[in-house]
Parts: structure tokens; sequence; C-alpha cells
């Protein structure tokens, strides 16, 4: 089924879809990155800061835990020295050198943590004077014994804290030995301490998974085991620090026992004891340490990610309903172009028409009234029949012509005066009915029966009732053509609210020819006509389109050859403000 | 009333001169002028029945015609015959005293049906006018 909607369709299609992409993509892709990228900087700060306020706790974390640590051990050595003190001051050498006395006081000084191995009573030279312990140690001289030659030889020191060391057992332990005096000879006493008892204190701190406690004397060798692998009196990868009496703490790659693989990344906190001079260290890797904070940043990355890729969606969303929004207002504006398009046409052709039609008409008049001269004379002169009968043809024929043009001429001067308009409550129905008799006689001559379907409470609408009468009496006398004398048929008229569009519908259906495609978009412009030379002045159509669409309505047409065609008026309840504002 | 004389108003002298040989031939006295001026110039000089006038004219136009013919206060009736006729025209030329309205190109026999009715009108409006100058006469010299 052929149709046409006022006029033509809107040009370049294809530039315009391809228009209408590049401005998606541009759409989407600024979106995208005006939303993205602002979330993005803001997540970034976000973790920024907080990865360094969660180091901070860390480290923070790490220092008192050192602390701690630090002071517990140091409290062990401080006890286990101050005991060896005890016994040195309140008892002379002779009461210690007797093997009783010395194992009553081992016996005391060990009850609670068993923290010491074994007791021995030295003299100046360096040999046992009592000894009670474990071993065999009785017969040992430790005259050349490091720690001997220390606190003997050595600067004034009263209490002497060994590192590690194998001894004539040849297993690693430690010494404290504390000199007492009784007058001018200098005695040792001398213990052992237990190494696993020390072992278990210094190690007993757990730092996750891989962390550890260990201890190093001045020159870098373990005096602890450490959980990681590193052995005591091995020598520890971990650099040696400098003194200090406050914990540090440090991120680097220290380095581990027995790994020839590059390195972990690592914090470590360490500080140095007094006596002895021991570094005690802790450290665990960067990455478990900060394991929460890591977490954090890949739960944060997670939801930045789902941000992003919901924001990418919705924009795309959005845009697509929008770059739709848009082609459908462009749609419009294409057809309110083409309305001004047809209605510029027909300004034209109307101012065109209105001189044209005043020029003809004078000569129209002349021709007219000489015909008459002729006609009057052919009354009274003699003349051959053959001449006067002649002469009353071409007279009538004549005439006929200048009916014609006058016809065609009025018909212009009307095309030219659809300016004028008078607005007014205007009753549909009736102003068919009374159209229809001035028709009637036409469709019944023609054979064609008018039917007409008024709804019963069709509203009133305010428009201009004359010239919607004109553009009725065209289109019924159209659909009465339409029929091409076949001598049946029916036109049926239907009027009926569109309450949608606020307005009426009147819906002029005939069972005629119908208009062929091709002709479809030509049929309102002016001029235009399909019917016997003389009969139509092709401008109908134009002028009832032009009154319609003036009156802020449409007119369409549905067409299908041999079976009919529909015409449609549809009228607003109210014309256009500026209509109304003339007319007022 | 065979006799009334017309005053033909028309800027087309080809029409004039048609429309008057017609309207001779139907016994009607007619003059013919080319312009609004000369009309009022006519119309000052002789007496008429029937003035048939064109609208659209170049210099003085119809419609200022029939404004000038009227303040001269005289029973001659007015047809407008006119090639460019709209609603509004014609409202305007019968609210100004036209007598009625035809457009160009018009049946002869339809022109001389509306200066017989025009014809008419004016003897009626005269004699109606005379009677009452009679009566005004009368009173005034006390019968």
């Amino acid at each position: 089924m052929a149709t046409a909607k006022n006029g033509a369709r809107a040009p370049e299609i294809s530039e315009r879809e391809a228009y209408y992409r590049r401005q998606f993509r541009r759409f989407v892709f600024f979106t995208t990155l005006s939303s993205i990228v602002p979330l993005l900087i803001v997540g970034w700060i976000f973790n920024y800061y907080y990865k360094d306020f969660a180091t901070a706790r860390v480290k923070t974390s790490f220092v008192t835990q050192l602390e701690q640590h630090a002071k517990l051990v140091d409290l062990f050595l401080q006890e286990q020295v101050s005991k060896l003190e005890l016994a040195v001051r309140s008892h002379t050498k002779d009461f210690l050198a007797d093997r009783e006395n010395l194992s009553s006081i081992f016996k005391t000084i060990n009850a609670k943590k068993g923290a010491f191995n074994d007791l021995g009573l030295i003299d100046g030279k360096g040999c046992h004077l009592a000894y009670i312990g474990p071993y065999e140690l009785m017969d040992k001289d430790y005259s050349n014994s490091f720690w001997f030659k220390e606190i003997m030889t050595g600067p004034s020191r009263q209490v002497y804290v060994s590192d590690m060391f194998l001894g004539f057992r040849e297993v690693p332990h430690f010494i404290i030995a504390v000199l007492g005096t009784d007058g001018s000879e200098r005695w040792i006493l001398r213990a052992t301490i237990e190494t696993e008892v020390f072992r278990r204190i210094v190690e007993d701190v757990r730092v996750g998974s891989t962390g550890e406690v260990f201890l190093l004397n001045t020159k870098g060798v373990y005096q602890s085991n450490t959980s990681q692998g590193g052995k005591m009196l091995e020598m520890s990868v971990f650099p040696v620090r400098p003194f200090t009496e406050t914990v540090k703490v440090e991120v680097g790659r220290f380095g581990i026992t027995g790994s020839e693989k590059r390195p972990p990344m690592q914090i470590a906190s360490y500080v140095w004891l007094n006596n002895p001079r021991w570094m005690l260290a802790m450290r665990q890797d960067y990455s478990e340490a900060l394991y929460d904070v890591n977490h954090v940043t890949y739960v944060m990355s997670a939801i930045l990610l789902v941000s992003a890729l919901v924001i990418f969606v919705v924009t795309v969303f959005v845009t697509k309903y929008m770059i739709h929004a848009m082609h459908k207002r462009d749609r419009e504006v294409d057809q309110a172009n083409e309305c001004v398009i047809q209605a510029s046409k027909l300004a034209s052709v109307g101012e065109l028409s209105s001189g044209v039609a005043h020029e003809i008409n004078n000569p129209l008049a002349i021709i007219n009234f000489e015909n008459q001269i002729l006609a009057d004379m052919e009354k009274t002169s003699e003349m051959d029949s053959d001449f006067r009968e002649q002469l009353l043809k071409s007279l009538t024929r004549s005439s006929n012509m200048v009916k014609r043009c006058k016809r065609l001429t009025h018909s212009l001067l009307k095309f030219s005066r659809q300016t004028e308009s008078v607005i007014d409550d205007v009753d549909i129905n009736s102003l068919i009915e009374d159209v229809i008799p001035l028709i009637e006689r036409e469709a019944a001559s023609s054979g064609i029966r008018l039917i007409v379907e008024p709804e019963s409470d069709l509203p009133t609408i305010l428009a201009d009732s004359s010239q919607l009468q004109q553009v009725f009496l065209n289109l019924i006398t159209n659909a009465i053509d339409a029929h091409d004398g076949t001598g049946y048929g029916s036109v049926r008229i239907i009027t009926k609210t569109n309450m949608n569009d606020k307005g009426v519908d009147i819906l002029i259906s005939d069972t005629g020819s119908g208009i062929l495609p091709e002709r479809i978009d030509k049929i309102f412009d002016p001029f235009f006509t399909t019917k016997p030379v003389g009969k139509g002045t092709g401008l109908g159509l134009s002028i009832c389109y032009g009154i319609v669409t003036k009156l802020g309505g449409q007119l369409q047409v549905q067409s299908e050859v041999g079976e009919g065609s529909v015409f449609t008026v549809f009228l607003p309840f109210e014309p256009p403000a500026g209509l109304k504002e003339v007319v007022e | 009333m065979e006799n009334a004389k017309i005053l033909l108003v028309d800027d087309e002298t080809d029409f004039t001169d048609t429309m008057s040989q017609l309207l001779r031939t139907r016994g009607y006295q007619v003059t013919a002028v080319n312009g609004g001026e000369s009309a009022i110039k006519a119309l000052g000089q002789g007496r008429y029945d029937v003035m048939v006038l064109d609208l659209k004219m170049p210099g003085m136009d119809g419609m200022a015609t029939l404004k000038e013919a009227k303040k001269l206060e005289l029973f001659t009736e007015t047809l407008i015959l006119t090639g460019h006729a709209t609603v509004d025209t014609a409202l305007e030329a019968i609210k100004l005293g036209a007598y009625d309205y035809l457009t160009k190109p018009c049946d002869i026999d339809e022109l001389v049906q509306k200066i017989q009715g025009a014809s008419k009108k004016k003897d009626a409006t005269e004699k109606q006018e005379i009677r009452k100058n009679i009566d005004r006469i009368v009173e005034g010299k006390g019968f």
C-alpha cells in the first residue's frame, strides 16, 4: 500500500547514520573518560594514603614488638647476671670453693628457670676450684680462654657475658663470668647458660610464616637459631647495623640464609642489647607484613574495575537512548522542514496565481462580451445558414472556454487567499451535513453511494468553517471522481475523536481506482492533476493541504490501485497559537 | 428605464469599448472613462443613473473613486465589476455604498439584470428624495 506523508523523504540517510555512529562513539568515549578517570584518580589517592598509613602502622608494630622482646631478653640476661653477682658478693672464695656450698647455691639460683647449665669457681690461674654440672670440667684450664683473659686482664670489668662459642664440649653455649675479689686475690664465678632455655626466650616470637627473630653479635654471627634456617654460630646474611639503643626499622632486601634466589623485600627492626653487645633483630617478608594493606588494595581495585565497567555499560545505554531520541527529533525536524517547503511552495504559487488570475480575467471579460456582441448580431443579421451554424458553434465553444478559464482563475484566486482565516467553534459533523447536499446530486448521477458515519459525541474544534467546507467539498468531489464513471461504488465519511493527538480525524474513503504509487508523493503539489484536461485545475488538493496544515492539522493519504483511497484529515482541537492570535 | 445613463469606469479601453457597444445595443446611454479622476469629473458634469466601476486601476483606484463619488451626494448607483474579487473587498465596497458586486468575466444578462436593479433603486431613491423635498416645500409654504 502506497502512502504519502507530507512530501518527500529526508535526504542523505547513510550520511546521517554515519553521523549518529560518530556521535555515539564520541559521547561514549568522553563520558567514560570524564567519569572513569576521576574515579581512578580518587581511587589511586585513597590507596596511596591508605598504604602510607598502613605501612606506618606495620612499622610501629614492628618497633613495639621488638622493644618488648628486647626487654624480655635483656631482663633474662640481667636476672642471671644478678644471681651470680649476688653469690659472688655475699660469699667468700673459700665458702664457694666448698662443693657442697656451691651445689647449694647452684640449686638456689637454678631453682626457678633452670637457666644455668653448670656453675664453677675458677681461681686466678684459670683452674677450677669447684664445679657443679653435668660435665667433666674440673681439670680444664681456662687460662687461655678468651673470656678468662677478658675478665682478668681486660679493662676492669666485674661481669662478663660471652658470645656463643663451642668451648671444650664443642657445643654452642655462652657463659656469664663474675669477678670476685678477696683482698688481692681474684677469682671468677662462671656459669654456662642453658642454651635451650635461652633459645626459647629469644625465639619465642611468632612473626607470620616468613618472619623470624634472632640475635647477632658485633661480627654478624648468629647467637640464636632462626626459624628460617639460620644456625647458631653461622655467619648471618643479615647485615650488622650500627649501634642503637632505640629500635630502628628498615625495609630492604636483606637476603635469606641458604637461598640463592633474589631475596624478597623485607621489613626488619633491630636494637642493640647492652651486655652482651648483641643485636636483636626481627624481620618478615614485606608482602606478608603488608598482607592486609595489599588485600584492601586488591578489593579496592576490583571495586574500581566493576564501577568502571558499570559506568561504561550505563554510558553505552544512555548514549544509545540519547542518540535514539536525537534520531527521532531529527526525523520530526525533517518532517517539519518538508511541511515548510511545501507551504512555501504553496505561498509562492499563491502570489503568482493572484497576479495571473487578475490579469487573465480582464481579457476573458472582453472575449466574453465580444462573443456576446457576435451573438447579438447573429440574431439580427442576414447570413448564410452554414455560416450561421458555424458561427453559433464557434460562439458556444468560445463561451465554454471562457467559462473554463474563469473556473481556473477563480480557483487560483481562492488558492492565493488561503492566508485569511476566521476561527470559530466548528462542529465537524454538522459541517459535513451542510456539504453533503451540494454534492448529493453529483454522487447520485454517478451512481455513487454517500455513507456518512459521524461519531455521535464528536467534540467541537476551533477552526475556519468556510475553509473546511471547501476542504471537504473538494475531498468528497475527488472521491466521487475517483470512480471514473464506473456507475457504482461508495464514498464513506467517518468522523472520530483522536485523543492521542488531541483533535479529530475525518476519514474520506472511496472504492475508486486508487492512486499510482509514483504519483502519490505529488498529489499535494499545485497544478498536479490526473483528471482529463479541462476537468480539474490541479489546485484542489494543494488548497486542501494548505488549509489543513495552516489550521495545525495533517492531510494524509493511503491508496491501493484498484481498491481505492483513504484521505485522512486530522484537525487539532485548537489551531496553532499564531493563527489564533491573528484572528482574535 | 431603457435609456438609463451609464458611466463605465475601467482602465482597459478594449474592455470599455466592447462593453459600451454591448450596452448601447441594449438601449443604454454609455459614457466610458479610463480612470478614477475622469470618472469624478464626468459625474460632476453630467447625470448618470449607474456607474460600473473597476476596482484595480492606476492612479485613483475603484475604492477611492467610490468614496469621492459618495462625497458628491449624487443619486448615481455604483456597480462594482472587477477581475480581482475577494469577499473582503466586496464587503468593503458594499459598506461604502456600492449597489452590488460582479466578477469578471461575467454574463451580459447578469450584468444587465444588476444594472436594471441599480437603475431602479436609483429612481426610487430619487423619487423618494423629491417627494421629501416637495413635502418640505409644501410644509414650508403652509399648505
